[in-house]
């Protein structure tokens, strides 16, 4: 806008009259534009000149835009190119501001192009803003560029290269190392010499378990003389438990590990913990890692899922958290217009990076400015995505929980006995209870916590409605009270009903077309998942047992899908298919639930639905699927990005609700955080009908035909009498088991205006078939879920976004993956989402990347730094191997071995190269200054989770437990409503892959080291060395707390001199002992703190054992201990 | 709140700094404070410090400075379709709501400032007041992030952070990128503040109100035991180091003096007992209300800071209620509003006051901002009445830093409801700052992932109609 300001405002008048009627026709000012005028426009003008804040206000992405032009006008005079700004700035004419801005001048004949362009009257066919601008074409085309790209060293085959030859044969007879040494001799390098015993115990403890040698592993290993002592130290880790957390935790950097989906509040990332959990037992019980891929890429689709016999879990389903980590956002793409592909971006982007090592996401815009990677590639692979639904997965093995289900339905036939009999007995005094009903009180005490300032709505307005039973006896009350008939008043009723119900069922058979009954299964497309709907749906009458107080039953059941038949604490969900929001159509569910089930609408497969109404209902109620955007009205029809979007609901149990719970704005009032944790949570649904009217059915009101039957009564002792007779037939049919839904609505009404006898305490056989109900319904584990995907519903294509932007929609790309990583054969056609398709291509033996980039990674958590440097990168940006032939070489092996883990790191751990010493050569520092060639094993500081877990480990107060739920790492200060809770400042000794991942805060001790932010993968942490870690090291409250720890310990061990428990302090912090000048010097540090603590000490000093007790000195030693250099560096 | 709560022993430990004769903790106050930039600008600088006086929630622009006296006449009247926008929580029943407070015009410019800000309407004519901001999504995280590190979904590093690495540190015992926080965490988190790809001296320091003002900063040990596990350490690592033959060792040696340092610099800068009592009172420090001294407290030491040569200061408002974020007034608009005002509005008149006392006011940029303004209309008006998120046209000011003094710039249509003319964007307001330090927008990038990248990516432009 500012630097528009110098063009001439008197080109305002508009010479349309001018414009010379060029003689070519349509077609050829056509194809001039779009070969000429288009790209150029594009490629030069648009980057600027484009969007809502133009720059000079001045659009040339439609033809409005120019027409309307900028601060100085329009920017074309049609017919006058020497009048038009744009083409005297581009022409650089003086006066005008040279176009484009920075840039060259463009070539004289695209200045030409222009000219001419104007001159024939401007034909501009872009009547929409930034709508189909064609790929840009570049100074080559793309198949060209292409071609030449994917020659690239990374996407050839994987070959296997012949071990080379070398000078000192005799150095090694592993091939690992004469790659190695054959690099060194080329520079002139020779090895360290083999690093000693203690040194490699150590460093292995670090690489291997990430916590430093016990004082036993130190004897042992030192004791054991044969000569394969190494190699059973090797395996005697590998087999170690601590394996699994030390290698899934460098794996939950890889993709991007948190414990929640933090932006404006801490939204917990569904049990995320489980997938650590997973990974632990993944990396220990060596899970091909062939098969480690698939699980993360479509566990969920795999033919024969992994079962974990310990703890009941399909282990496949969890894989595909993995897509769920990472950055997500509140709300929905029709509230927040590109929120979806945003998130989705970030899933492609760590898909690309974590298995490929490529930089994927650089296509979103553009065809790739390096790499052999398409913008079509990316929206191929975008599609797959795209195709599946981010939901909540159940884990449980049809065993789990298996015995104690079987003996509560075993036990529920005899309990509706007990209790039929028992209420049979006391439908008496049905009557006598109903006129001890008053009417609405609870209502009015709500009403009444209204804020003053608005007066009580009239009496009548809030009176009973025609849906509850109590309207007909508090009207026949009245009309007694008022000395009415009562039969003439019942009269009326009847006649009021039937004229309802007839107009009712008139309506709904007309206006609602049925299209489920749960109860006779699922339509195609529907889908469910958890533990409480895995017996099908429940017959009429069925019932949930109470669980506290001192009623015998919590509520009874139509025919439908109840989650609470045995348990509230199983989990379930139905869900819809992709409904489709052009036809007009609504839906309505009629549901029940509570303890914060929900329905949730879901708008284009929005991460995190904001549409979500938590059920409050014992008896079913319908709930309108609006689709609702904003707050009225349905999906909007008129752009283009909005028919693109997937639509669905669901309605789910706590459990299975990946969002559950929400932001805490959309919960706080619902319930408090220990509501939130309890695990139970119900619901049950039964029909869904089809409308457009505006409101779901109406209540059709058959129940009360057979209330109303026959001769009114002729008092109110009557109309008692009349429901006691209604209740005892629905108790009888339901003892029967003959209940329909009606009974079921009558004697769930009957329960809750406690028309029924509730104390149990007062039935012997009800309370005793309840209470032994209850202590088995105690034993049932918590159903395990975890967020992931799922596929139910065909694939869809999605459309390539033109630079993109996510309103500009250009071509539909069918769903397929890299086309030079899928042997670029197109995908043959899909039905589904193509998921399981992508991840037999990643996972397969002939795969360039897969087997290389794992590898790589491997490589780097042993040594420091990968065989390729950029570990998340193996393109054009990324650096070249230091050993092509090495990687190619454990790559081949890799996959020849199965894909096994521990195999490949026997192989390097047993190496000579992994056994030198740290020591550099005078020549290496010349020519090998950053050990590419690896001629010493390099110094390596800890890494965060091992230097808290070393704290841990060598004061004592490490708990070695694995798994489990996330502790809160300690904060400053908490902020609830934000979710950022503070937890105890060891973490209860629990290793640091336990401590809660917070995006918006990080746990601050472990970020101080280097834990990297969990928002894109990081294969290679940073390495800084800061004066805040030294601040940590020397202030922090957790470091103090664990030398105190420790030094309590010391104190009260048998130690008889400083340099014995000096010695003894050495192997548990250094993992080795001191030497004589080492001890002579602690020892001098000893006295410093015992002189310095106890004043009065000096009389004392010639009495050792004072000193020995003080915890204040042995405090000091060993807080020393943690911050000297070597306590976390490893060499 | 006396210093000496927090530091017990302070007294001993100047002693034995000034004693220690071994090189460690050897720095005097003067030297500690000396400008060492080692930054290299693009052109000549105007300014050299930036302080953000952080709106946390966004504070209505209908309400401070954008005067829209149609609202009132219309209060109560639907706003319609054609108001309805994707950049406000927006939908055609909700109606227009005028604002509780008188606007009037001060100084010699008639700069227009509501009652909420008494203090701040006294320097009209030091402000560059902009009406006319624009976001791009009506939500706190995005916003927060872009108007921090110029990107709405982060993973880029904060504008402070940009600035500490363009222009370099004064002292590596000094932080050069400072938040003074008052322990709220912003939405979009802690990356707000992150240095993100550039190293991570560059992310900010956070100088709490309340309490000892930074982690790990208030030392665990006596200072004659820290003494002697320092020089201790010291020895012995040393020679660990020669051992290992490795330099990271020697610059983890050496952060250890520079911790120890810290300890005394950062105490000293954060110490306001020794500030005269004239300029105590004029910040208000020694008010009753808890949440006003804290903010009072942070603006004088965002002034002693900046004195002392740090590059970027950020002071963030107290919460004392229990909203998302302390400007965000979905209710209770009045209420709030003004006590967020009252806690406020004395420090940061006091710190643009002091700042042009001492002849700082010219080569540092004051900045009071949110991350976006409310909408000038409600879904319905009642006693608690709020306003929602709003980002097409929202007001903003700078003073000094060769910012036009008593200027307004850009405006909102006749109901604040959308951006007339003159649209900045959080670029372009970045652009215009990074240029007064010497900065080009454009140039001033850090390659990472195989890109150069700057802190307005490919956006923003220098907009000279806001510079003097």
């Amino acid at each position: 806008m500012r630097r528009r300001r110098r063009w001439s405002t008197a080109l305002l008048a508009i010479l349309w009259s001018t414009v010379p009627l060029s003689a070519a026709d349509d077609a050829a000012r056509r194809e001039h534009f779009e070969s000429k005028i288009r790209p150029a426009l594009v490629q030069q003008c648009l980057a600027c000149h484009s969007g809502e804040w133009p720059q000079g206000s001045l659009r040339l992405d439609f033809r409005a835009g120019w027409e309307t032009g900028g601060k100085a006008g329009p920017a074309i005079v049609p017919g006058e190119p020497g009048k038009s700004p744009l083409i005297r700035a581009i022409r650089h004419e003086a006066g005008m501001t040279p176009m484009p801005l920075g840039g060259t001048k463009l070539p004289p004949d695209t200045i030409a192009a222009f000219e001419e362009w104007v001159r024939a009257g401007a034909f501009d066919p872009r009547e929409k803003p930034g709508v189909a601008a064609p790929a840009a074409p570049a100074s080559k085309p793309w198949e060209e560029t292409y071609n030449e790209r994917r020659k690239w060293w990374s996407l050839q085959p994987v070959s296997r290269p012949p071990v080379p030859l070398v000078k000192q044969p005799l150095w090694s007879s592993q091939s690992v190392d004469r790659f190695i040494l054959a690099k060194m001799e080329a520079s002139g390098l020779t090895p360290a010499r083999r690093a000693d015993r203690v040194t490699l115990l150590r460093r292995l403890s670090f690489v291997l378990t990430g916590l430093p040698p016990t004082p036993e592993d130190l004897e042992s290993f030192l004791a054991d003389r044969a000569p394969r002592a190494y190699e059973r130290l090797v395996n005697r880790l590998l087999g170690s438990v601590h394996f699994g957390e030390h290698w899934a935790r460098h794996w939950m950097d890889v993709v991007r590990y948190s414990d929640t989906y933090g932006y404006e509040s801490e939204i917990p990332a569904k049990n995320a913990w489980r997938y650590r959990d997973y990974l632990i037992r993944a990396f220990n019980e060596e899970v091909p890692f062939d098969q480690f891929v698939r699980e993360h890429i479509a566990g969920d689709l795999l033919p024969n899922p992994r079962i974990d016999a310990s703890s009941q879990i399909n282990e496949s389903l969890v894989g595909t958290m993995f897509y769920q980590m990472g950055e997500k956002r509140e709300g929905d793409s029709l509230q927040f217009n590109g929120i979806h592909q945003e998130m989705v971006h970030n899933k492609i982007d760590a898909f690309s990076k974590a298995f490929q090592a490529m930089t994927l996401g650089c296509a979103r815009c553009h065809e790739h400015k390096l790499d052999a990677v398409s913008q079509r590639d990316y929206y191929a692979l975008a599609g797959v995505f795209m195709s599946s639904r981010w939901i909540s997965n159940t884990l449980d093995t049809p065993e789990r929980n298996r015995a104690p289900l079987q003996r509560l339905a075993a036990l529920k036939p005899k309990i509706r006995q007990a209790v039929a009999q028992w209420w049979l007995e006391s439908a008496g005094e049905i009557a006598k209870r109903l006129e001890a009903v008053e009417p609405e009180t609870e209502k009015k005490t709500q009403e009444e916590k209204k804020p003053e300032g608005k007066p009580p709505e009239p009496e009548k307005d809030k009176k009973t409605p025609l849906e509850d039973p109590l309207y007909i006896w508090f009207e026949l009350k009245a009309a007694q009270e008022k000395g009415e008939s009562v039969s003439a008043a019942w009269q009326k009723l009847a006649e009021e009903y039937a004229s309802a119900r007839k107009q009712r069922a008139e309506a709904n058979a007309r206006e609602y077309v049925p299209i489920v009954d749960f109860a006779k299964g699922l339509p195609a497309g529907w889908s469910i998942d958890g533990v409480g709907l895995r017996q099908g749906p429940v017959a009429s009458g069925e019932f949930a047992v109470a669980l506290e107080g001192s009623s015998a039953i919590h509520m009874l059941m139509p025919a439908g899908l109840f989650t609470n038949a045995l348990s509230p604490r199983l989990n379930g969900v139905v869900r819809t298919p992709f409904l489709s929001h052009t036809n007009g159509k609504r839906l309505s569910i009629l549901v029940a639930g509570g303890n914060l089930s929900t329905v949730s609408q879901i708008v284009d497969n929005a991460f995190m639905t904001e549409r979500q109404v938590y059920l409050k209902a014992i008896q079913p109620q319908w709930a309108k699927l609006s689709l609702a955007a904003g707050q009225s009205g349905d999906m909007p029809k008129s752009k283009p990005e909005t028919e693109e979007m997937r639509v669905w609901a669901e309605v789910a149990t706590k459990a299975s609700n990946p969002n559950f719970p929400p932001r805490i704005g959309l919960i706080k009032k619902e319930a408090t955080f220990e509501q939130e944790r309890d695990s139970r949570s119900w619901f049950g649904v039964t029909r869904v009908v089809e409308h457009t009217a505006e409101k779901p059915p109406a209540d059709a009101l058959a129940r009360f035909e057979s209330l109303l039957a026959g001769p009114p009564p002729a008092d109110l002792a009557g109309v008692a009498a009349r429901y006691q007779r209604w209740g005892s037939t629905a108790i009888d049919a339901w003892g029967r088991n003959q209940a329909n839904e009606d009974h079921v609505w009558i004697l769930n009404w009957l329960i809750s205006r406690k028309l029924l006898p509730s104390e149990m305490e007062q039935r012997e056989p009800v309370r005793l078939l309840v209470t032994y109900y209850r202590s088995i319904e105690r034993q049932i584990a918590d159903p395990q879920t975890v967020n992931g995907m799922a596929d139910v519903d065909p694939g869809r294509d999605y459309r390539l976004n033109i630079r993109g932007v996510y309103e500009d929609l250009g071509e539909r790309v069918p769903r397929g993956y890299v086309k030079v990583l899928s042997g670029e054969r197109p995908w043959p056609a899909l039905e589904n989402s193509g998921r399981l398709e992508l991840a037999n291509l990643v996972a397969s033996n002939t795969h360039p990347l897969t087997a290389r980039v794992f590898v790589n990674r491997v490589w780097h958590w042993v040594f420091g730094t990968g065989i390729v440097a950029t570990t998340d990168d193996f393109g054009h940006i990324g650096e070249r191997p230091s050993h092509p032939e090495l990687l190619d070489f454990l790559a081949s092996e890799f996959v020849a071995n199965g894909w096994s883990i521990k195999k490949l790191l026997r192989s390097l751990l047993l190496s000579e190269t992994f056994r030198q010493s740290g020591s550099i050569s005078a020549k290496a520092r010349e020519v090998d200054p950053l050990d590419r060639l690896l001629s010493h094993y390099p110094l390596r500081r800890l890494e965060a989770e091992s230097i808290r877990d070393s704290l841990l480990a060598v004061s004592s107060r490490w708990d070695p437990a694995l798994y489990g739920e996330t502790i809160d790492p300690p904060r400053t200060k908490e902020d609830t409503d934000k979710r950022l809770f503070s937890g105890p400042l060891d973490g209860n000794g629990r290793r640091s892959i336990y401590i809660k991942m917070t995006i918006m805060d990080l746990p601050k001790f472990l970020a101080t080291f280097n834990q990297p932010s969990p928002k894109v993968p990081t294969g290679r942490r940073d390495k800084t060395n800061s004066p805040a870690q030294a601040l940590a090291l020397l202030n922090d409250p957790f470091v103090a707390s664990q030398a105190e720890f420790w030094a309590k310990r010391l104190i009260e061990q048998p130690h008889r001199t400083p340099q014995q428990r000096l010695t003894a302090m050495f192997r548990r912090a250094f993992g080795r002992d001191p030497e004589a000048s080492e001890l002579v010097r602690w020892t001098g540090i000893v006295t410093g703190f015992t002189q310095l603590h106890e004043g009065d000490l000096g009389r004392k000093l010639g009495e050792p054992s004072s000193f020995m007790k003080s915890l204040d000195v042995w405090k000091d030693v060993a807080h020393t201990m943690f911050n000297a250099k070597e306590f976390i560096y490893v060499r | 709140m006396s210093a000496n709560l927090f530091y017990p022993r302070v007294l001993t430990r100047r002693e034995w700094l000034r004693q220690a004769s071994n090189g460690f903790g050897m720095l005097a106050l003067s030297s500690l404070l000396a400008e060492s930039a080692r930054g290299v600008t693009h052109h000549a600088a105007k300014a050299r410090s930036v302080i953000l006086c952080f709106m946390d929630g966004g504070p209505s622009h209908v309400d401070t400075f954008d005067p829209k006296p149609l609202l009132k006449k219309h209060q109560g009247e639907q706003i319609g379709t054609a108001a309805v926008s994707s950049k406000s929580q927006s939908s055609p029943d909700r109606v227009w709501l005028g604002s509780p407070w008188e606007f009037r015009q001060y100084g010699r410019a008639g700069i227009w400032v509501s009652d909420l800000f008494p203090y701040l309407a006294s320097m009209a004519d030091e402000l560059c007041v902009i009406r006319s901001m624009v976001g791009q999504q009506p939500l706190h995280g995005q916003q927060n992030l872009l108007l921090h590190t110029g990107r709405v979904i982060g993973g880029a590093p904060s504008f402070g952070a940009w600035v500490s690495y363009a222009l370099g540190s004064p002292s590596d015992s000094l932080p050069n990128y400072v938040v003074l926080s008052n322990e709220v965490i912003p939405n979009g988190g802690t990356e707000n503040y992150g240095s993100a790809f550039l190293p991570t001296s560059h992310a900010a320091t956070m100088l709490r109100a309340q309490g000892i003002p930074m982690d790990n900063i208030a030392p665990f040990d006596l200072p004659a035991v820290q003494r002697l596990k320092l020089d201790f350490l010291r020895d012995r690592d040393s020679a660990y180091a020669r051992s290992t033959g490795d330099d990271a060792i020697d610059s983890a040696i050496k952060n250890y003096e520079i911790a120890s340092r810290m300890q005394t610099s950062i105490r000293e800068l954060t110490d306001v007992g020794g500030e005269k009592e004239k300029t105590r009172h004029l910040y208000g420090v020694d008010q009753a209300n808890e949440y006003k001294r804290s903010y009072s407290l942070q603006c004088l030491r965002a002034r002693r800071l900046v004195e002392a040569g740090v590059r970027f200061v950020e002071v963030n408002c107290p919460m004392d209620h229990a909203n998302n974020s302390p400007w965000d007034q979905h209710s209770n608009l009045k209420k709030y509003h003004e006590t967020n005002a009252m806690y406020t509005d004395q420090g940061i008149a006091a710190l643009i006051e002091d700042l042009k006392q001492r002849g700082l006011l010219d080569s540092t940029i004051v900045v009071w901002a949110g991350e976006m303004g409310r909408t000038p209309h409600t879904k319905q008006i009642t006693e608690t009445v709020g306003r929602d998120h709003h980002v097409n046209g929202y007001s903003i000011f700078v003073a000094g830093g060769g910012f036009k003094k008593g200027f307004t710039y850009g405006s909102t249509d006749e109901f604040g409801n959308a951006v007339a003319e003159n649209p900045l964007t959080v670029h372009d307001l970045h652009a215009t700052i990074l240029h007064q330090l010497g900065l080009d927008h454009r140039k001033l990038t850090f390659r990472f992932g195989g890109r150069d990248i700057s802190l307005t990516d490919v956006h923003g432009q220098v907009v000279r109609e806001l510079l003097a």
